[in-house]
């Protein structure tokens, strides 16, 4: 798949993680993507269900499940997962059981992460086909998403009252070890060879509007200067 | 109190294994500088401990600083002082003699490490350096744990699932989620998964159903005091089988306090040190949540094998 594509769903699973913001819920957003098309579209609803396990992948495989109740077995073989934080070890292991073909994720999941994180569950030795997980679409915004989330619930809560309000931090973001998730060699093949650099220096993929990879070599930028 | 321990497998009353990596029983050994001084000259290196070498203070705790010893019918003070990587030899020199008059500094290797039990705590203590033996931590908190199990309740818990098992209609996988607190079972499920759906595993049916009836319970009768969303909260979850790695961390998720299985799942398990993988998923995200799991080892309480590479 031209990787413009995965640009494109990937925003669209952003819109889905804002729609969570004005229902209290962590901003983790999610789409699922068969034959060119988004099957299901979902956030994570831990609160609102009371229940610790119901992440958006959950909620996904649900309406799937619904939308083809006999066939949902061979469509998620061949559907693409679009998420924008890092699945967790639990949701990896469901989508490992599930076979689902490819995932595409924002940024890491450092405490929880199942795709190379923490352990890399799509990758283990089981009996279950492993699929590949490419991270780092969009890593930014999905950090400033959730670190949005966290700052709008802190200033709701009493004991943050009279304290000094914080600023949302704009421009820090942990680097992205890509080491963890991909080898060199996949990520060129995704990518581009030209890219290389982004992958050896834990660079940001940076993306212009039509979602095409735009990072500049470091020697191209030191002679702009 | 008489403990029914065995330190070296962590099994409690000869039938429930708790599932933890095994301590390690090699030293880790780093290069020391080691000063000898006259007894009268104890104060005077004292001070520049104090002065020069206060933070090796927590890494050293478990060794003695000053050792007695004899050379030339003379009695000696062999002190520790700091890791070589620390500080030259000369740089050390400059720092000592001054105050001190001029001796031998050697080069020692120390146990950075504790050993776990009283034995090895002697052998390494001749063989490196004297070690102070305050008990094990890993003893510690098997003693402590031991008397939170009430081996009575978990064994008719296991027999309550175990009977389920043997009446299923499909799969005989069961799991019930108790309160500790109060000793009720909060829930109960069979392994539903069928060809509507491939993923309803037993752990995952019983925090679906605790949700659900507490998110009944609020709507029929709202509660103002915000009770915590954590409802599994320190909960006790007994199994049949060794759960997959997604039912394991949806427990983490759920934050219980015990998991305790019956059969293990060597393939597919999540929480044993050879299953599966060898995640050991309870205590991967410590940092976070952890709990403790105990694998029966006994031959009372029976359930049906189900196929290796089934996901539990």
């Amino acid at each position: 798949m031209d990787f413009s594509s995965h640009y494109k769903f990937m925003k669209e699973a952003f819109k889905v993680a804002e729609t969570a913001l004005a229902v209290r819920e962590v901003p983790v957003g999610c789409v699922m993507v068969y034959e060119d098309q988004i099957i299901a579209k979902a956030f994570n609803q831990t609160n609102l269900t009371l229940n610790g396990t119901k992440h958006a992948e959950f909620e996904a495989y649900d309406q799937i499940r619904a939308k083809y109740p006999t066939s949902y077995e061979q469509v998620l073989r061949k559907t693409t997962l679009y998420v924008t934080v890092e699945p967790c070890i639990m949701c990896a292991s469901l989508l490992r059981q599930l076979e689902i073909q490819t995932v595409v994720f924002g940024c890491p999941n450092e405490r929880f992460g199942g795709n190379g994180s923490i352990f890399a569950i799509n990758k283990d030795d089981l009996l279950n086909r492993p699929y590949q997980s490419i991270p780092g679409v969009l890593s930014k915004q999905a950090v400033m998403l959730l670190r949005k989330f966290y700052l709008l619930e802190n200033s709701k809560s009493p004991a943050s009252i009279g304290k000094k309000n914080r600023r949302l931090e704009q421009n820090e973001f942990p680097p992205i070890e890509y080491r963890k998730y991909l080898t060199k060699s996949e990520f060129e093949s995704l990518f581009g060879k030209k890219f290389g650099f982004v992958y050896d220096n834990n660079l940001f993929l940076e993306f212009d509007d039509d979602g095409t990879v735009v990072n500049e070599t470091p020697s191209k930028k030191l002679k702009t200067r | 109190m008489d403990y029914d321990i065995d330190y070296e497998r962590f099994v409690f009353h000869g039938e429930f294994q708790r599932v933890q990596p095994q301590t390690s029983v090699e030293p880790l050994l780093v290069d020391h500088w080691v000063v000898w001084v006259l007894p009268k000259q104890s104060p005077v290196v004292n001070n520049i401990i104090k002065n020069e070498f206060k933070d090796t203070a927590a890494s050293l705790r478990h060794l003695k600083r000053f050792v007695k010893t004899q050379s030339e019918e003379k009695d000696w003070l062999r002190v520790l002082l700091c890791s070589c990587e620390l500080i030259s030899k000369t740089d050390l020199e400059n720092i000592l003699f001054g105050p001190l008059e001029k001796n031998t500094i050697e080069r020692v290797k120390i146990p950075l490490n504790k050993p776990f039990d009283k034995d090895l705590n002697t052998q390494w203590s001749s063989k490196y350096w004297p070690i102070v033996w305050k008990g094990n931590p890993m003893i510690q908190e098997l003693n402590e744990t031991y008397k939170r199990f009430d081996k009575t309740k978990i064994t008719n818990y296991l027999r309550t699932i175990s009977n389920m098992a043997k009446t299923a209609e499909s799969l005989p996988i069961v799991t019930i989620f108790v309160d500790p607190e109060t000793d009720r079972i909060m829930a109960s499920q069979y392994d539903k998964r069928g060809p509507a759906d491939k993923m309803k595993h037993s752990i995952m049916n019983c925090i679906d159903q605790i949700a659900s009836d507490e998110l009944k319970r609020r709507k029929q009768e709202p509660d103002p005091s915000k009770p915590t969303n954590y409802l599994c909260l320190n909960y006790h979850v007994y199994t049949t089988h060794e759960p997959c790695t997604m039912c394991a961390m949806a427990l983490l998720h759920s934050r219980i306090s015990r998991l305790v299985y019956l059969n293990e799942s060597k393939k597919t398990g999540a929480i044993g040190i050879e299953s599966g993988n060898g995640h050991m998923i309870h205590l991967s995200c410590s940092l976070n949540w952890k709990y403790e799991s105990f694998r029966y080892i006994g031959t009372d309480v029976t359930v049906p094998e189900v196929g290796e590479n089934i996901n539990i």
